[in-house]
């Protein structure tokens, strides 16, 4: 019985994985990144910039899935 | 021999890139805000109950006209809902159990679905009867997690039990570009609001959140703390950080800039398993379903619950803020 051609494909398929991994990584490692003293302060104007559209933090009356209080004139 | 030096390159390398992250990571996200005034309430309350499903609800999503919605159930059940009336549109039966999978296309026209069958499927909503319209737009080799249509209803991106995400053409039933990498099966997916077309995350049983390049299908970054599967993905609104949930019970928000996690949302009451997040139109509050039948609302800014919702007979599967962001919908079993 030839053990060989069962187990080499599986080893392929797994050097093929580790390869994979190993470039995704590289690529990962070279990218460029940007300092958390800019980036956090961006996240965060973000937020406070939309806070007033925010329907969840500042309710306004106009929320179309409260009930209907009177009736409405068709 | 070549595995061992792959793998003794590769943890090398995992070092190399935790130094590089740590150099530029000069502000804190829960310091720098603390000056922000605290969610001190949220006046969320349940305001329609939709009412439908006999099986529990695996999937949801909202239409882009801020009032529909379809979901998906495990008892192999589509149905398109008007939220403000609760009134049921559409009810379609699949030829597959567990339908984890669904998204409403951008126009309103289609809906996209998938499970157990291994496949992706549209229904035109337009239709008489869409089940009889039915067309398949790919076929994985293991179930259907997740799917989005991916800025027009003429593209799907799927995820896949079967640690693939796939990017199909509609018309053609074609496969544009596939993206190999998770080590297990693929959860949750999303795409990015800024970088439309160019930049999706997914997250999976391999406990990694993987940010992909689509025109050329690689990998660009990966994020791996999270301790247990990674159940759900969410972007920020801005499109420069994303959210995730986990079994591990913990959120964790990850600056795709800076290149690292930025907060974790736990607590040590909070012990079950996240399933389902998304954030408020702003990205102040964060949205939380957990396997314990709680939605928990997290504070971004301060890494801490403002409120605990329930209402929900069982296990929070999946929730969405509605796109204008007036309202959040959580399904499980049958209640919104």
């Amino acid at each position: 019985i030839n053990y060989q051609s069962k187990v080499m494909p599986h080893r392929e398929e797994q050097i093929a994985r580790l390869q994979r991994e190993l470039s995704d990584l590289k690529r990962h490692y070279h990218q460029q990144r940007v300092r958390a003293s800019i980036t956090i302060p961006e996240l965060v104007q973000y937020i406070t910039s939309h806070s007033n559209e925010d329907a969840l933090v500042n309710p306004t009356k106009d929320n179309p899935f409260s009930p209907k209080k009177s009736c409405e004139v068709l | 021999m070549e595995e061992q030096d792959l793998t003794g390159e590769i943890e090398t390398l995992k070092k190399k890139l935790a130094e590089e992250q740590g150099k530029l990571s000069d502000a804190d996200l829960i310091l720098s805000c603390q000056k922000i005034e605290p969610i001190t309430q949220v006046n969320i309350k349940v305001r329609k109950v939709l009412k439908g499903h006999q099986g529990k609800v695996l999937c949801m999503s909202w239409s882009q006209d801020k009032r529909h919605l379809v979901s998906t159930s495990h008892d192999g059940k589509l149905l398109v809902w008007d939220a403000f009336t609760t009134n049921k549109e559409h009810a379609i039966s699949m030829a597959t159990t567990w339908v984890m999978a669904c998204a409403y296309s951008p126009s309103g026209q289609f809906v996209a679905c998938g499970g157990l069958d291994n496949k992706c499927s549209i229904y035109p909503l337009l239709e008489e009867e869409p089940v009889t319209k039915k067309r398949l737009v790919g076929t994985h080799t293991s179930y259907l997690a997740c799917c989005q249509f991916n800025t027009s209803d003429h593209q799907v991106l799927t995820g896949s039990g079967d640690s693939t995400c796939v990017l199909w053409d509609v018309e053609s039933g074609q496969m544009i570009q596939s993206f190999h990498g998770h080590a297990g099966d693929v959860q949750a997916l999303d795409l990015s609001p800024s970088e439309s077309g160019r930049v999706f995350v997914s997250a999976g049983c391999d406990r990694a959140a993987n940010v992909w390049d689509m025109r050329s299908g690689q990998c660009v970054q990966l994020f791996d703390s999270h301790e247990s599967d990674v159940n759900s993905v969410r972007f920020y609104p801005s499109g420069d950080a994303f959210v995730t949930g986990s079994d591990d019970a913990s959120c964790r928000l990850f600056d795709l800039r800076t290149d690292r996690e930025v907060a974790v949302y736990k607590k040590e009451s909070v012990l079950f398993g996240c399933n389902a997040v998304d954030f408020s139109l702003s990205g102040r509050l964060l949205f939380a379903g957990y396997s314990d039948y709680v939605l928990n609302v997290w504070d971004v800014l301060k890494a801490k619950r403002v409120a605990m919702l329930y209402g929900h007979e069982n296990r929070v599967s999946c929730l969405r803020v509605v796109p204008d962001g007036t309202a959040v919908a959580g399904f499980k079993d049958s209640a919104a």
